[in-house]
């Protein structure tokens, strides 16, 4: 969805715009073009909004806790500014020497921080693991 | 027990076992007389198993969760612990090994020759080994050993040994699953115990560990190394 930002311009759809013979159709271009990428930035804002109150009505459902409702809270807000400055983040990007756009590169940035988070997972599994079998072994030997 | 002039150890047979209904009761007779005290780890069969075993005059532990081969031998390590063992056999319940062989993997702990003896099935006796598991399987679980422990030994995956107390009490089983094989060597060389290769026969009624099985205990064994 959000993807073609930062290079809609060269895609062949907004290419069939520009054939005009003047400056007048250039102009529209760029106007469509920037209606484009606010359009699917309003897109995900909603998004995000909407799982900003899924989060508030989980919390006063009292389904997660407070560690988890900051974590996603900081979360959904990192996102919605993302989302807000993505042009910032573009050129912050560019500068850091990245090819791809800013979108891309938080994409990178999202698949590092979810591996963190699965190897984390899987520590405290184990450690889980290890607990129930220490309960596990505790029972028999009681019971015997 | 064959020595006549030492103290009498006191032995005890600790024999995991899940769902192994139609062989658990030939094993602790065909091992009761070799050892002082049989204590069978029920780790949550679905079978029979634990009223089969119950009926004979053994210990009886029952794991009310499925834990695994290693979980269930540190339980009967730490039962045989606490009742007073001097040296403790881990034996099979799948009937796959020789019961009187208890005597002779015992016998270097008694005439103090060793702190752990491990049952061999490469050396002397002849067991059929197929041949997918010599040939790939053992060399694989050797190299294993060797690169995360470094320890050399010619049966990497024998579940027939038998420890001294002391050894017992210093290695903690903490592998719940296959890995306990490598686990217990590795703590066996890393304390300096005095360890012993005895050979054993190993009868295969069915494949045992597979090769899946042989992937997850690197797998277990990988992970452990990575969070510890």
């Amino acid at each position: 969805m959000l993807s073609p930002l930062g290079r809609a311009p060269t895609t062949p759809r907004y290419a069939k715009a520009t054939r005009g013979k003047n400056g007048a159709h250039a102009n529209i271009n760029i106007n469509f073009f920037i209606l484009n990428c606010m359009f699917q930035q309003l897109l995900a804002l909603i998004i995000i909004v909407f799982f900003f109150f899924r989060l508030f009505w989980q919390k006063r459902k009292k389904q997660i806790n407070f560690n988890e409702f900051i974590f996603w809270l900081i979360f959904w807000l990192l996102s919605a500014l993302a989302i807000i400055f993505l042009k910032k983040i573009d050129l912050f990007v560019a500068n850091l020497g990245f090819s791809g756009s800013g979108i891309e590169v938080l994409f990178y940035l999202g698949i590092v921080v979810l591996f963190y988070l699965i190897f984390r997972m899987r520590i405290k599994i184990e450690k889980i693991e290890k607990n129930i079998t220490k309960i596990v072994r505790e029972i028999s030997l009681k019971n015997k | 027990m064959e020595s006549k002039n030492k103290k009498k150890k006191k032995v005890f047979c600790v024999i995991p076992a899940f769902n192994e209904a139609g062989t658990i009761e030939k094993v602790i007779q065909d091992v009761k007389p070799y050892v002082e005290k049989i204590v069978v780890v029920d780790d949550a069969s679905t079978d029979k198993t634990y009223d089969l075993a119950k009926k004979y005059n053994v210990a009886v532990l029952r794991h009310v969760i499925n834990r695994d081969q290693g979980a269930a031998l540190q339980t009967g390590n730490q039962y045989a612990l606490k009742n007073g063992a001097d040296i403790i056999v881990h034996f099979d319940a799948d009937n796959q090994f020789v019961a009187s062989e208890i005597k002779n993997v015992i016998e270097p702990i008694i005439n103090n020759e060793a702190d752990v003896v491990f049952g061999s099935r490469f050396l002397g006796i002849k067991s059929k080994i197929p041949f997918f598991k010599k040939n790939i399987i053992f060399p694989i679980a050797r190299l294993v050993n060797k690169l995360f422990f470094g320890i050399n030994l010619k049966d990497p995956q024998s579940g027939f040994r038998a420890m001294r107390r002391e050894a017992a009490e210093r290695i903690e089983i903490k592998q719940d699953g296959k890995a306990h094989c490598s686990e217990v060597l590795y703590k066996v060389f890393k304390n300096k115990f005095r360890i012993k290769e005895v050979p054993i026969t190993v009868i295969y009624h069915d494949f045992g560990q597979k090769f899946s099985g042989g992937i997850k205990i690197v797998k277990d064994l990988l992970f452990s190394k990575l969070i510890n």
